[in-house]
C-alpha cells in the first residue's frame, strides 16, 4: 500500500492561480483553492512550491493572496521541478516516496516522474479531487499534526540562529530555553503515540512496533510506567516528541522502549529521558535495565545508552543486528539533569 | 599532531579547554555529558577513520583525554 502524503509541492501558473504570473501580473486564485490549501494543513500535510518564475514576483503574489505562510521551504526559479522536490524533502528530512506534486503541464510531471518514479504526480486539473484522495486522508488528525507546519517553520528559525551562533553545543541549547514536559501518557495519546513509534527510526531503542489495542493496555497496566514527553523552546512547540515504557517487576525496572522524534536528534532530550528513568528506580530502589536491538540504524540510541553509564550484559559483544541486548545501568542513582533545558514532570 | 593533540583541539573548537589536563576526569570537569560525547564519537570516526567497536563505548573509556586516545589507538591497530 502507498504511504500516505506528508508533503505536497503546488507549481503555481495555471495550477494554484488561473494565468501566467510573468505574462498578465493580475492571475487570480483558482476557485477553492484558499479552503483546499486551509484543510490540508489541518490534516497535517505540509505544502511547498515548485514553480518557475521571479521569486520574489511569485512570493509578494502569495501574500497579496494572504497564503504566503501555508507554503513552506518555497522553490521558486528557474531550475528543474526534480531538483526542487529533492531539495523541499532534504530541508524537511522527510522521504520523496510520501511526497505528491501537481502541476498542470504534462511534460513537468513527466521529469517529475522520470527522476523520481516514488513521487506522486497530479493533473492541475484534478485540484477539486485531492481532499477526497485516499492517499491525502490521515488515519489519524493529531493535535501535533494540527501544528505540523508551524512546528517545521519554528524548526527553520532555529536553524537560522543555530548556523550563525558561535560557541558549544550546550552553550547553544541554553539559549533556547527549552522545557521538557513529562507526563503519564492518556488515552487520548494514543493515536500520536502510536504516530510516533510507526514513524521513528534513528531514535528509536529497539524499533518494536505496538498495535493500539496493546498501547492502549500499557496505560491501565499495573506494572508498566508509560510516559510521553513534551518540549517547547522561545520559537514555539516541538510537540510530543518522545516516549517511554518501562516494566516493572520486584526488584527490576526495565526500559522497554525508549524513542525520540528525529527532529529532537540534537536536543540532548535522550540524556534528560534516561536521567529521569534512573532516578525513579533509585527511588523506587530497582535495578534498572534495557532492552535495545540494534536496528542497523539505531547506533546513537545505543551510544547514549553507554556514555549515560549502562552496560552490556549477558550478550555475545560481537553480534551484529537482529538480536536483544540486554543493558545494565551500573551508574549512581544520583545523576543531575542536564542544566540546558528545564525538566517538567506531571 | 599526535592523537591527544588532535582530541583537546576538538574541545577547543567547542570553546571547552581551559585548563584541560590529559588526565582531567570530563564528565566530572563538566567537559563533557552524553549528548557532547555522542559528538566526539562521530567526531573521532571521521578524523581517524576508525569504527569504534561497541564495547569500546562506555563511560569510563571516555572519561580522559589519555583513555579517548586509548580508544582510538586501538581502533586503530584492529582495523590494520
Amino acid at each position: 500500500m502507498s504511504k500516505k502524503i506528508k508533503c505536497l509541492v503546488w507549481d503555481l501558473d495555471n495550477t494554484l492561480w488561473d494565468g501566467i504570473l510573468l505574462e498578465d501580473g493580475d492571475v487570480v486564485l483558482r476557485e477553492g483553492i484558499t479552503d483546499i490549501l486551509k484543510e490540508l494543513d489541518r490534516r497535517g500535510i505540509l505544502l511547498s512550491i515548485a514553480s518557475k518564475n521571479n521569486r520574489e514576483d511569485a512570493l509578494e503574489k502569495l501574500r497579496e493572496f494572504g497564503i504566503d505562510e501555508y507554503f513552506i521551504y518555497p522553490q521558486i526559479g528557474w531550475g528543474s521541478k526534480a531538483d526542487s522536490i529533492s531539495e523541499i524533502a532534504a530541508s524537511l528530512n522527510i522521504s520523496t516516496d510520501t511526497f505528491a506534486f501537481i502541476d498542470d503541464q504534462p511534460s513537468e510531471r513527466e521529469e517529475v516522474k522520470f527522476v523520481l518514479p516514488e513521487v506522486m504526480t497530479i493533473d492541475a486539473a484534478e485540484y477539486k479531487n485531492l481532499l477526497q484522495m485516499e492517499r491525502f486522508i490521515p488515519r489519524f488528525i493529531t493535535e501535533d499534526s494540527r501544528m505540523r507546519r508551524k512546528m517545521y517553520q519554528a524548526d527553520l528559525e532555529r536553524k537560522n540562529v543555530e548556523s550563525s551562533f558561535k560557541g558549544s553545543s550546550e552553550e547553544f541549547l541554553a539559549t533556547l530555553g527549552m522545557e521538557l514536559t513529562v507526563a503519564p501518557v492518556m488515552k487520548g495519546d494514543l493515536e500520536r503515540v502510536e504516530e510516533l513509534t510507526v514513524r521513528t527510526n534513528q531514535l528509536n531503542s529497539t524499533g518494536v512496533t505496538y498495535s493500539f489495542e496493546e498501547l492502549g493496555n500499557f496505560i491501565t497496566s499495573k506494572n508498566h510506567i508509560f510516559l510521553i514527553a513534551e518540549l517547547k523552546d522561545k520559537f514555539g512547540p516541538y510537540g510530543k516528541i518522545g516516549l517511554v515504557l518501562l516494566e516493572e517487576t520486584e526488584d527490576e525496572l526495565r526500559i522497554k522502549l525508549l524513542l525520540m522524534s528525529c527532529r529532537v536528534m540534537t536536543r540532548g532530550i535522550g540524556s534528560a529521558l534516561l536521567v529521569h528513568v534512573i532516578r525513579l528506580a533509585s527511588e523506587r530502589d530497582k535495578r534498572l535495565v534495557a532492552d535495545f536491538i540494534d536496528t542497523g540504524r539505531n547506533r546513537v540510541m545505543y551510544i547514549t545508552y553507554k556514555l549515560m553509564g549502562f552496560e552490556e550484559a549477558g550478550t555475545d559483544e560481537s553480534s551484529e543486528g537482529g538480536d536483544m541486548i540486554e543493558l545494565v545501568y551500573r551508574g549512581s542513582g544520583e545523576k543531575q539533569y542536564p542544566s540546558y533545558l528545564k525538566f517538567i514532570v506531571k | 599532531m599526535d592523537t591527544r593533540e588532535k582530541i583537546v583541539e576538538f574541545f577547543k573548537s567547542r570553546g571547552k579547554a581551559d585548563d584541560l589536563a590529559y588526565d582531567t576526569d570530563l564528565f566530572k570537569g563538566g567537559y563533557i555529558n552524553s549528548l557532547f560525547a555522542l559528538e566526539m564519537v562521530l567526531f573521532l570516526e571521521e578524523t581517524f577513520k576508525i569504527k569504534i567497536k561497541n564495547k569500546e563505548i562506555s563511560e569510563k573509556n571516555f572519561r580522559t583525554i589519555d583513555s579517548i586516545a586509548g580508544v582510538v589507538e586501538r581502533s586503530l591497530q584492529s582495523g590494520r
